[in-house]
């Protein structure tokens, strides 16, 4: 699941605690998009630090 | 031979869960399945039972007490439990509501509670609807058959407090659970009980004062300036008193005569705040004034875990104080909370993304 990470809330969450692993939670600080597992993104979603991002994969233009 | 087992003070834990129905255990069964919120206290303290106890010399039984004369009445009694925490989401908004009961919720992420003199329920006792007014269940659990459970149990006093320089900032609360159910019956406070529920887990965001993006308190002739603050603390009273007894002489109900917010505030002496004119903290005090002070940890929208808005009517209960360190002279100040027109007393607004039926 895509997620997008809120800057300026994600140093309040215990990084020993969530389902999040370092990298990520470093792109995330930056504001950066991850895709993480559904679990985890829903537990950042709960606690208001991320928001959703589009998850929806671009289809690519068939080539006549 | 003595039995060698030991009970380590951390090994005992409590929690909480919203009543129903007032007063009535949730699972009144020998295991109670309930999923309890574990509070995340370092040491669980007992509850105590208050009830009456009276031991008499009666007259012609010579010159020491005879067994046969105590009296012991568990009805009519308190039980009464101290709590001491570092503050999360769901604690701080759940201990809000039970000393102040009254809840504002927004979707069921932004959790208000605010003390304004007709918002408060007077009473509690009766229907509860939404959680509202609210009581828990308190499960003390220190090994099973051995746990007791109280029930009616509300928050009689709540400290909320900040300090830069304890606990790293981070915010803790403490204060008194009480109840009126202080007669043991197995449908209502209990003794000798099992837990066997699957509790839910401790939270790990907290709130952080060094996170406090606003600070602004009035001051004579200027409002809303920004101060620089080493501490603050909000004692909230509800002056709580049980009334009635029921066929087991528990309590019919609750009332709350009088809601109290008091509290301090230490903060830097600075152009901003000082002794001069039109920002005079003195003149303050000795002019009566209302001010408003406003706390907002986080960037004041309360959009996460660990974001929290407290906003207050103060005046100031004595000369403001010195406070003397190497930081320098910080200002002192005392207070009390009161309703100032339609502004509220006390107002603490913050996040948790649960409905309050879910505590």
């Amino acid at each position: 699941m895509k997620i997008k990470g809120k800057i300026s809330k994600l140093h309040r969450v215990n990084p020993n605690a969530i389902q999040c692993d370092v990298a990520m939670l470093a792109k995330l600080k930056d504001g950066n998009t991850v895709d993480i597992p559904e679990k985890a993104a829903k537990e950042l979603l709960n606690m208001g630090v991320v928001e959703q991002a589009d998850n929806k994969t671009k289809e690519k233009k068939e080539s006549k | 031979m003595a039995d060698t087992r030991v009970v380590p003070i951390s090994g005992i834990y409590y929690g909480l869960k919203a009543e129903t129905s007032f007063g009535v255990g949730l699972d009144s069964s020998s295991n109670d399945g309930t999923a309890y919120l574990t509070q995340p206290v370092v040491q669980a303290q007992k509850p105590t039972f208050n009830i009456l106890r009276e031991s008499r010399l009666l007259s012609g039984r010579g010159s020491v007490k005879n067994a046969a004369d105590t009296i012991v009445n568990a009805r009519g009694g308190t039980v009464t439990m101290p709590f001491d925490m570092i503050a999360t989401p769901r604690t701080l908004a759940q201990h809000c509501l039970l000393v102040g009961q009254e809840s504002g919720t927004s979707g069921s992420t932004l959790h208000e509670m605010e003390i304004d003199g007709s918002s408060n329920s007077d009473s509690m006792g009766g229907t509860i609807s939404s959680g509202i007014p609210h009581s828990c269940n308190l499960a003390y659990y220190p090994t099973a058959g051995e746990g007791i459970k109280v029930a009616g149990v509300i928050v009689s006093d709540l400290t909320i407090s900040g300090d830069v320089a304890a606990n790293n900032g981070l915010v803790s609360i403490s204060g008194n659970y009480f109840s009126g159910f202080s007669n043991p019956l197995s449908t209502s406070t209990v003794l000798e009980q099992t837990f066997d529920g699957t509790w839910v887990a401790r939270e790990s965001t907290y709130f952080n004062v060094l996170d406090a993006d606003t600070r602004t308190l009035d001051v004579e002739g200027n409002a809303t300036q920004t101060f620089i603050m080493k501490s603050f603390n909000f004692n909230i009273s509800n002056g709580v008193n049980r009334v009635g007894f029921d066929t087991n002489g528990n309590a019919e109900a609750y009332v709350f005569p009088e809601y109290t917010v008091t509290g301090d505030l230490t903060i830097k002496w600075d152009d901003e705040f000082d002794y001069g004119a039109a920002n005079n903290v003195i003149q303050d005090f000795l002019d009566g004034d209302t001010l408003s002070l406003a706390i907002n940890i986080g960037d004041g929208t309360v959009s996460s875990e660990g974001e929290c808005n407290i906003a207050a009517e103060i005046q100031y209960t004595g000369d403001p104080g010195q406070d003397i360190s190497e930081s320098g002279v910080f200002h002192s100040l005392a207070f009390e909370c009161v309703q100032n027109s339609s502004t509220e007393a006390f107002k603490i607004t913050t996040f948790k993304n649960e409905a309050v039926t879910a505590w």
